[in-house]
């Protein structure tokens, strides 16, 4: 008897190490396929080459290595959290990446992808600049798409920075005193020159719509503003990471796909000059969510709104000052906001 | 009768051109295009839709997505209805599913729906969990209705309750059932399209609303909107002639 009980605790021990160890290696992938998420827009348009590059192997007859997925952005961070999060690789917002991924236990951030896509827009004639919006901007009202999100957020730290006193409201009717700035949540698709604000911010490639929409309008909008250059000048803020599992930087197979799948990033931005907006929406369309209805299509897919859209890859290592500094500043206009990173979270190749 | 019929038809042109006259008055006191756009702009963009081979494709999807919505509704809820009229138990235990259905906001399990499933799957989901509530509620009373008519008279005669759904509750609900389908089915249009715009399900009507909002076109989103509501008179019609067919039939 005694021995049946010692022969089930040993069998019992024995499997459980057998779990273990095979959860430690579950790095390892069967197929050899790592797979890359990004939501639809901007941060889509930076895995344009990698894209390119998949689709050339596969047309060689080669097995694609990476198995890139573009989804809905409301869902992205479902992507990088529970038990057995699907991405290997995803792209996502720096404030989402902080708050879920900040520690860097089960992800590291590898670089900045995108730098901002926000812009002003009037039906008046006075532009905001660095030189003048400390001024321009008082007793004015501005619309702000995504208010409580990223988009407000940074607008207000910029509003901060150039010490405007500022209120969000949330009736339609009220206007700004003098010494203030007055901020109102708007949906993008609401945004018109007849909602009453005097200025918009929008993310493109709405902005570029909104633009075109009203140009044959008695009372156009045009571009007046550009958040990222007022947040600063030489390199706008840090929007969309890229993020990669850490068990990756584990093995010398994991290593060098981050090593790779940065450097098609990094590509991107000149890859995205390059080629044809119809290229790049069929690039797009072969790998979105089926059914999902995409960001970009040909009207709204031209140079100046991928210009816009400030896809630009920066290390880890290297934006860890400008990273740090953003979400400090994020976490002065709203404590829920983001989260402060540990070191752990940069990854240095 | 007949003159009825064409008295009540009379009364329902003038109802819609009361209808119009108020946009056009609207659109005068307004004067804003992009608020109210006038009649003559919508008219004419809603006939340049109507070529566009995007538009046909968007609204078949959305026409379909719809239809299979109220088929499965329909047979669920009609399919309950019949066993918690049958069994006390069946109604009992749906008595606070239904309740938790009809009270549960759209936008609490939308992310899930779409994790789940896809984005062109979601708006049916989305348009069943609406629906299947009110069918089962409309189908429940009409067979409520017919137990207290002939309920007691099936009980004295020990009929079978198989027999009783088949031969009793289904004939004599279906007229009640299939009137009231037409405003459930074009109620399901107006949820399918609203999923549509939550879920950015491609080519489908709540997209290109979304996109003509987004485009600052008002015309082309007051004349997607026009064609939707003229297709819930549609579907409601084609409900009301099969409920005279049905009515017909049993009589």
């Amino acid at each position: 008897m005694k021995k049946r009980i010692w022969n089930a605790l040993l069998c019992f021990v024995l499997c459980l190490s057998a779990v273990c160890g095979a959860s430690a290696c579950k790095e390892e992938r069967a197929d050899g396929k790592f797979t890359v998420y990004a939501p639809d827009g901007a941060p889509a348009l930076a895995l344009a080459a990698l894209i390119a590059e998949t689709d050339r192997a596969a047309d060689r007859g080669e097995e694609p290595q990476y198995e890139i997925h573009i989804v809905d952005s409301s869902l992205i961070v479902s992507y990088v959290t529970g038990n057995a999060p699907a991405a290997d690789f995803c792209i996502l917002p720096l404030n989402a990446a902080s708050k879920q991924l900040g520690n860097g236990e089960s992800y590291r951030m590898i670089g900045t992808v995108t730098n901002g896509n926000l812009y002003f827009l009037t039906t008046g004639e006075e532009a905001l600049t660095p030189e003048n919006f400390g001024t321009a901007l008082l007793g004015k009202t501005v619309g702000v798409v995504q208010l409580s999100n990223v988009p407000g957020l940074t607008l207000q730290t910029v509003l901060k920075d150039y010490g405007l006193t500022y209120r969000i409201s949330d009736n339609a009717e009220e206007t700004a005193a003098e010494d203030e700035v007055v901020l109102r949540a708007v949906e993008a698709a609401n945004v018109t020159p007849a909602s009453g604000c005097d200025y918009y911010l929008c993310p493109e490639p709405a902005a570029s719509t909104k633009v075109a929409g009203t140009a044959a309008s008695a009372n156009p909008f045009r571009f007046a503003g550009d958040l990222q250059q007022l947040y600063d000048s030489s390199a706008g803020y840090p929007q969309a990471v890229l993020v990669a599992k850490s068990g990756l930087a584990e093995s010398e197979e994991g290593r060098k796909a981050i090593t790779a799948v940065a450097e098609r990033v990094r590509e991107a931005e000149a890859f995205l000059k390059e080629t044809e907006p119809e290229t790049l929406l069929s690039l797009l369309d072969g790998k979105r969510t089926e059914g999902l209805a995409p960001s970009f299509n040909a009207n709204n897919l031209t140079a100046s709104v991928i210009a816009n859209c400030s896809i630009r890859f920066v290390t880890a290592e290297e934006d860890r000052e400008r990273v740090n500094g953003f979400l400090e500043k994020l976490l002065g206009v709203n404590a829920g906001a983001a989260a402060l990173v540990s070191e752990k979270f940069f990854y240095v190749g | 009768m007949k003159g009825n019929r064409r008295k009540n038809l009379l009364f329902s042109v003038f109802a819609v051109a009361v209808l119009w006259l108020a946009w056009v008055l609207a659109y005068f006191a307004v004067g804003n295009d992009y608020l109210l756009p006038s009649f003559s702009e919508t008219m004419r963009t809603a006939g340049g839709l109507l070529a566009e081979r995007t538009f046909w494709n968007s609204f078949l999807n959305t026409l379909l997505r719809t239809l299979l919505s109220f088929a499965v509704s329909l047979a669920a809820g009609v399919g309950f209805a019949l066993l918690a009229r049958l069994f006390a138990s069946v109604r009992a235990f749906f008595a606070p599913v239904i309740s938790l259905l009809r009270t549960v906001p759209t936008m609490a399990f939308i992310l899930v729906l779409l994790l789940w499933t896809s984005p062109s799957f979601a708006p049916i989901i989305v348009t069943l969990l609406v629906l299947f509530p009110a069918v089962y509620a409309m189908a429940l009373s009409a067979f409520d209705e017919t137990y207290s008519e002939f309920g007691p008279l099936v009980l004295s005669y020990g009929v079978s309750k198989p027999r009783q759904a088949l031969k009793m509750y289904l004939p004599l609900g279906a007229s009640s059932l299939l009137s009231q389908s037409g405003s459930v089915l074009s109620m399901g249009l107006k949820i399918t399209v609203s999923g549509e715009v939550l879920s950015s399900a491609y080519r489908s009507l709540g997209w290109l609303m979304q996109n003509a909002k987004m485009n600052i076109d008002m015309p082309r989103l007051l004349a997607l909107t026009l064609v939707t509501v003229l297709a819930g008179f549609v579907l409601e019609g084609i409900c009301a002639l099969a409920a005279k067919g049905a009515r017909r039939r049993l009589s």
